[in-house]
């Protein structure tokens, strides 16, 4: 089996193609971390000019505004919320004067906290989010903005506990491995998905063109078929690493971070009224990446198939994009109250978002969670797998 | 004809797969789009947004004082924006009620008071919560063709014409990347026959010809399939009226007949077809692989998705006509040195389509496939 897969390696490095989708790779990596980390804010940065416009407005209104018994009654509301609200942006303010940013963190998560709480119980419905949650006319802001206050809490919690030092850029999330695992949240699964389905596709065609090599090299057809499957997965990790450049730019650039951070997890509950968990980055990595193994085995053994199966190359391109993008199909607010998408799993080919619950979320179903996504690939890579096996009794395949 | 009978000698089932993929994902697509209860009206749903959102807008300019005389130009959008709520209220009660006629004059009502709004500065705090400029004047047009043919508004997703629409713009979106891909083998595919094109009596450049020829063809085809799919669909879904208007941007803001707008959408997918194969051979006969000539047109497609800034602007770029919602919808009707509508499109397209003709019929030559060979 050694020997057979040397040639493979052989035929694999010497392929023109690939070394093109690994220059592809390398170049979209690079144009993420200059171009990408560059422009990215989150909606809850630190922005000090918006906290003291709103901390001034308040302060305006409480001075203004006098309560008799013809008050109305959102106007009462505000003037007994407004104090302590203002009292936490007044400490965010001078906190981030003195540029400490762990007490920054823990009063922004007291803040949040209480924000949240006022603003989804006021009695009318001037108080309002973030304003960009409803940006691009996004209809669903309310509940954007509900989810995205509880788990900013949540993040700048876990900022207060832990052992690493926490900069601006911490709080900006531009850290390399912060960068990372926003990419890994829904874009960075597909391209790699993608881009192993191109190393693999035209895998059996460079066999038939030297097939009297192939067909008589003295090894059985499940090991030759399991020797492509390392293949596969080889290409896999070849293809994170084409990604290590772009995560040296952003580290030197912005600093590494540290695998402790905090990623809040939604824990989903009957009416979208969850909560959040937390665990820390190296957790989340160890999840994501079992999730992106099973990925690329279930892309490689499905082209295998495909080629052997219809021996058109164009066939297998179709069919296995069909396989990971079938999401952006049905891809909708709220679709998962049906039960059936459960089961297709091109639901969870973005990893990261399913692993931390904004999938769940999205869909608005609570068993949408990464456990139920490893059944489901563990499954099908099961299916494809006895598949492959049965048809490597053919005497030739 | 002799051309055209050697072509079954080289019919490969790659178009069979393509034609089926296309017709499969029409229904899977008409599947998906179907509403899953009859109260389910996109229209509604699109207006509910627009009043969501000219909340937010409102909630940005909160410091107007509006009592004092409208001399600012922040508070004559504030009265633009809350005349605009009142008319969004208002279309949204006769989707309720079923009214028709009204709902169409309080459309047109709300074009006219939106139109105000682009000239005035302020717009510019308030832009992202507003339909664009473009997006009314397409709305206008439509409602006012509504209005004088006293056509049916379809405020569901529940017939083929609103269905049919709704495809033709995913397929617009992902067109061009998917002639790329079927024709990216095009001259590649040729080095395996080499013995079969050096004894072909014919040039090697009518056997290239031949090849686009037959492309051609399978999409006419594939088009005749899509229409004969819709008619048998229509036994099943509601039909809806052909003469239903589609806004387009044509020398100005106007509508068009859906017939019409489908006949230009398959002429201009036809076109873009035609140019994707020419760039394969070009690609093919530079690079000598498939996937790296299909890779080189993938980043024609993307470049405007990485750099959004330049889409649009100057009508120099090729990228800018790769697409035929943006371009039919006038979206880069403003740019700088050619205007891209599409008559122009057609015409940029059609230039690119000669140029690139003169070029391979100028410089390929049948040692490009040796080399391909050695070059595996």
């Amino acid at each position: 089996m050694k020997n057979y897969l040397s040639i493979e390696l052989k035929h694999f490095a010497a392929n023109k193609k690939n070394k093109a989708v690994f220059i592809i790779l390398i170049f979209l990596g690079i144009y993420y971390a200059l171009v990408d980390v560059k422009n990215y804010l989150p909606i809850e940065h630190i922005d000090e000019q918006v906290m003291v416009v709103d901390y001034q407005n308040r302060q305006k209104f409480l001075e203004n505004t006098v309560i008799n018994e013809d008050s109305h009654f959102s106007t009462i509301y505000f003037w007994e919320t407004f104090p302590k609200w203002n009292k936490y942006e007044e400490e965010r303010i001078s906190f981030l004067n003195k540029k400490d940013y762990r007490n920054y963190a823990r009063v922004s998560k007291d803040y949040y906290l209480y924000s949240d709480k006022i603003i989804s119980e006021s009695p009318v419905p001037d108080l309002m989010y973030n304003r960009k949650y409803y940006n691009n006319r996004n209809y669903f802001g309310g509940q954007d903005g509900h989810y995205g206050y509880l788990k900013t809490a949540s993040i700048y919690g876990g900022y207060v506990k832990g052992a690493f030092p926490v900069t601006k850029n911490t709080i900006n999330e531009k850290t390399a491995l912060q960068s990372f695992y926003r990419a890994s949240r829904n874009i960075l699964p597909i391209i790699i998905t993608f881009s192993v389905m191109f190393l693999m596709v035209d895998h059996y065609y460079l066999a038939r063109r030297h097939s009297s090599i192939v067909d008589f090299y003295p090894i059985s057809n499940r090991i030759k078929i399991f020797s492509q499957l390392v293949l596969g997965v080889m290409s896999g990790i070849l293809s994170v690493l084409m990604f290590l450049p772009s995560f040296l730019i952003i580290g030197f650039k912005y600093g590494f971070g540290s695998l402790d951070y905090p990623v809040a997890i939604y824990q989903g509950n009957f009416l979208n009224n969850g909560n959040f968990d937390r665990i820390n980055l190296c957790e989340y990595f160890q999840i994501f990446f079992i999730l992106l193994f099973l990925w690329i085995i279930l892309v490689t053994s499905s082209v295998l198939l495909l080629n052997y199966i219809f021996k058109q190359l164009f066939v297998t391109i179709v069919a296995s994009t069909a396989l990971i993008l079938l999401e952006f199909l049905y891809n909708r607010r709220g679709i998962g109250v049906s039960d059936r998408y459960l089961y297709f799993p091109s639901s969870y080919i973005r990893i990261g978002e399913v692993i931390d619950g904004f999938r769940s979320f999205f869909y608005g179903n609570q068993h949408l969670i990464y456990q139920k996504g490893l059944l489901i690939l563990v499954a099908v890579n099961i299916v494809i797998l006895m598949m492959l096996i049965g048809l490597s009794f053919k005497k030739k395949i | 004809m002799n051309l055209f009978n050697n072509l079954r000698a080289i019919m490969e089932r790659k178009y069979v797969v393509f034609i089926f993929s296309a017709v499969i994902f029409f229904f899977l697509f008409i599947f998906f789009s179907l509403p899953k209860n009859e109260e389910d009206s996109f229209l509604y749903n699109e207006i509910n947004h627009q009043t969501d959102n000219l909340y937010v807008a409102l909630t940005l300019l909160e410091d107007v004082d509006i009592t004092k005389p409208l001399s600012s130009e922040a508070a004559q959008v504030v009265k633009n924006i809350v005349e605009q709520q009142a008319l969004l209220a208002r279309q949204k009660r006769t989707i309720l009620f079923d009214e028709q006629e009204q709902f169409i004059d309080a459309s047109i009502a709300l074009a006219e008071v939106r139109r105000h709004l682009y000239n005035l500065e302020e717009y510019k705090i308030v832009y992202p919560y507003i339909i664009s400029k473009n997006e009314n004047e397409l709305n206008q047009a439509f409602y006012r063709q509504l209005k004088i043919g006293k056509h049916q508004v379809y405020w569901h997703k529940n017939n083929l014409v609103i269905l049919v629409i709704f495809f033709c713009t995913v397929l617009g979106q992902i067109w061009f990347i998917f002639s790329s891909l079927v024709t990216a083998d095009i001259l590649v595919e040729e080095a395996r026959h080499l013995s079969v094109i050096q004894g072909y009596p014919r040039p090697f450049w009518n056997r290239i010809m031949a090849k686009v020829l037959k492309y051609i063809y399978h999409v006419c085809l594939l088009i005749v399939l899509l229409i004969m799919a819709s008619f048998f669909l229509s036994f099943w879904i509601d039909s809806g009226s052909l003469n239903y208007p589609v806004a387009v941007y044509l020398n100005g803001y106007r509508t068009i007949p859906f017939w019409s707008y489908v006949i230009l959408f398959s002429l201009y997918s036809l076109v873009l077809g035609v140019f994707a194969s020419l760039l394969s051979i070009l690609f093919n006969s530079l690079t000598k692989n498939t996937f790296i000539s299909f890779f080189c047109s993938s980043i024609l497609f993307t470049l405007p998705f990485l750099f959004p800034e330049v889409q649009g602007k100057t009508g120099m770029m090729l990228t800018d006509y790769l697409n035929f919602i943006p371009i039919s919808q006038g979206e880069y009707a403003n740019s700088q040195y050619i205007q891209v509508n599409i008559l122009s499109s057609f015409i940029v397209m059609l230039g690119c389509i000669a140029v690139l003709l003169f070029i391979q019929k100028r410089y390929l030559k049948i040692d490009f496939i040796r080399k391909m060979r050695k070059a595996g």
